[in-house]
């Protein structure tokens, strides 16, 4: 994964919230980043995703130039290459436990090898994430940590190659934070793919191979926070 | 793209209240919109339906709609005669192909009596020049016959060769059973249903009209040094011995003499024409209204009944008016509705997209379920229009005489529920634009 010379801004009239000269992210690696609100990670996020498109610059995913592709091209990217984990509210409330994990597999994520179908990994996955107990609950019966799980699990399936979780474990307790975190690492080495994790609680960088600040990434002097 | 579809049922089903509620809310319009508009074609067909081929009905000189009302529709009395002689004078018309007279302004508990000729049952036509026929029996043919429509047959549970006594005068009771003295009659014919008024018609021949005012026994005496007290009468027949007038109030139903005890009709209410050559009704309706002898109306049916609608048509236009805002009031709910859910929705859109979900996949989710809830929504509303149709249509044609044309969905409103689910689709978009926009524009940004 990586950026260069990338600026963005939200409209053609506003100031770049975004200037990244350089910043990469090997294959398989984990990585922390760290920043007040509003320093832009979540744009951030949005453009490794393929959801903007920089003003400027160039954005690789996987050794793939994603912003050479056109809008649908990104979204069939995404959906194949990138899982996303969100602070709360991930799972789509209407979608049963095992329909929620496998959804990116109905825009295009593959299945990894070993698996007969979709569903026999999204079980595998519950289970190796220690909730297969709740597969057959309601979404909106689910704990918290429960909630981060299963949204971990979709994050997963298919092996994509990059996760990208923003303040996954903020709601979390720390006994559940850990776990959820130790659970997560081990899933991704298995599968081989990189983790870009932000957060703001700083105590959690020692877990990771490498931590950085988006002060140091962004030139973007942050005037305050939103 | 796959399982869209999928996506927004289950959704909808999600929220199955909400969803039931808007659905509901559409069907009620749409039902409402749907029945107000085939009461009014059903209404239009009957009133249209009640005359055929008869190219003038002639009648004294009163307003036109009078005359049509009540010699097509029997409501309202007639007030006036015209005498035989006029008929005569318009039968021996070259042009006119047939007269035939009839009397109105008796009842039989709350049916009104028609005398006429049997000669009607062959003339009058209904709806597209269908001719009257008979479920039972036969036209009468003595006069002491009667034929029943169809409505009075089955509402007064009678049947071929009962015997009933016609009241005199336009009653809403009497027992209509067989009394000392009184002339019976009996029925020789019943009408098959028509969907017209001749189902809640009595008919009598012109002389049997007579004998109902005779049998009465009143306001008979010697004519001969006098006018019979309503002057309207044209029964200027100094021959006959007794004048059997009809009626004190201020109904005439054709007046009646008595010769040799025999009824002998003076004059009648009117009576229908019929034109060798329908191109020459027009002129045959400006000489029979110019006739020196006796002041006559004649009206031609077809022209008479647009004016007759065009008076109506506030009503009609009133009705459209309010079946066409409640189906507003429908699309506002469904806008209202969506419109709260999409501020609900941004989250779940958000999820979407960072799965993969395109443009494409978050407006066909948006739009496709307003789509199926408009969709379920005119489905049940024709649903359950069509079923109450199927279901109250007999009643509603007995109790109104009004037929609802059950044949399938018409294309009015095949176009109204296509350009109905349109608007809706719209609506949908137009209300979930936020959620939309929320799920384009804002990225991955957690806004609550």
């Amino acid at each position: 994964m990586e950026l260069t010379d990338v600026r963005f801004r939200y409209s053609a009239r506003a100031a770049d919230v975004l200037r990244v000269p350089h910043f990469r992210v090997e294959r398989g690696e984990r990585l922390f980043m760290f920043g007040p609100s509003g320093s832009g990670k979540t744009t951030l996020l949005s453009l490794i995703g393929g959801l903007f498109h920089p003003n400027a610059g160039k954005i690789s995913v996987l050794g793939q130039d994603i912003t050479a592709m056109n809008d649908s091209a990104r979204d069939g990217f995404r959906a194949a290459h990138v899982g996303f984990i969100f602070q709360v509210f991930n799972l789509v409330p209407y979608l049963s436990i095992l329909q929620n994990v496998i959804l990116p597999c109905k825009f295009g994520r593959g299945v990894s090898t070993g698996f007969s179908s979709a569903e026999a990994e999204a079980s595998y996955l519950l289970g190796q994430l220690g909730i297969s107990d709740v597969a057959n609950k309601s979404v909106t019966n689910l704990s918290i940590g429960q909630q981060q799980r299963v949204a971990a699990a979709r994050a997963l399936m298919g092996s994509p190659g990059l996760i990208v979780a923003d303040e996954p474990t903020s709601a979390l307790d720390a006994d559940a934070r850990n776990d959820f975190l130790r659970v997560l690492f081990e899933q991704a080495k298995r599968e081989g793919s990189a983790v870009i994790f932000v957060s703001h609680d700083r105590s959690l960088a020692a877990q990771f191979d490498r931590s950085v600040a988006l002060a140091d990434i962004n030139q973007v002097v942050v005037r305050g926070g939103l | 793209m796959i399982g869209v579809m999928n996506l927004a049922i289950r959704s909808l089903w999600h929220r199955r209240l909400a969803t039931a509620m808007t659905v509901v809310a559409i069907s009620l319009s749409v039902a409402l919109f749907v029945g107000v508009n085939k009461t009014r074609e059903a209404t239009r067909d009957a009133f249209g339906g009640a005359i055929s081929r008869v190219d003038l009905i002639v009648g004294p000189r009163t307003g036109t709609l009078s005359l049509l009302l009540y010699s097509v529709f029997h409501v309202g009395s007639p007030t006036h005669n015209v005498s035989m002689k006029s008929v005569q004078y318009a039968a021996s018309k070259p042009q006119v192909a047939w007269v035939v007279p009839f009397s109105l302004g008796d009842g039989f508990r709350g049916y009104p009596v028609l005398g006429t000729t049997p000669e009607f049952f062959e003339r009058y036509k209904f709806r597209d020049a269908e001719t009257i026929r008979f479920s039972d029996g036969k036209a009468f043919a003595g006069d002491a016959d009667v034929v029943i429509g169809s409505d009075v047959a089955q509402s007064l549970g009678l049947k071929l060769t009962d015997k009933i006594v016609l009241s005199h005068g336009h009653t809403e009771d009497g027992d209509g059973f067989e009394k000392h003295d009184d002339h019976p009659f009996t029925v020789m014919g019943i009408t098959a249903t028509t969907g017209t008024p001749i189902d809640r018609t009595v008919f009598v021949s012109l002389v049997g009209l007579g004998e109902i005012h005779r049998g009465i026994g009143e306001s008979i005496g010697s004519n001969t040094a006098h006018e019979p007290e309503d002057d309207h009468n044209h029964n200027h027949n100094h021959d006959m011995a007794q004048a059997v007038k009809a009626d004190n109030d201020e109904h005439a139903q054709g007046s009646f003499a008595e010769k040799d005890g025999q009824i002998v009709v003076n004059s009648v209410s009117g009576f229908f024409l019929g034109a060798k050559n329908r191109m020459e009704s027009l002129n045959l309706q400006s000489d029979l209204n110019t006739w020196k002898d006796e002041a006559l109306l004649a009206i031609m049916p077809g022209v008479a009944m647009a004016e007759l609608w065009k008076n109506l048509s506030i009503f009609e236009t009133a009705m459209s008016v309010v079946s066409f805002s409640v189906v507003i009031t429908g699309v506002l709910g469904l806008f209202v509705s969506l419109l709260i859910l999409s501020g609900q929705r941004q989250r779940e859109m958000m999820v979407l997209r960072a799965v993969g979900a395109g443009p494409k996949t978050i407006f066909m989710l948006l739009a496709g379920e307003a789509v199926c809830l408009v969709f379920a929504g005119i489905a049940l509303g024709l649903g359950v229009m069509y079923g109450a149709m199927w279901v109250l249509g007999p009643w509603i044609e007995k109790k109104f005489a009004v037929t609802l044309a059950l044949s399938g969905v018409g294309t009015y409103d095949l176009i109204f529920s296509a350009g109905l689910l349109v608007v809706g689709a719209l609506v949908g978009v137009l209300a979930s634009v936020k959620a939309y926009r929320a799920a384009m524009y804002d990225g991955l940004a957690t806004k609550f």
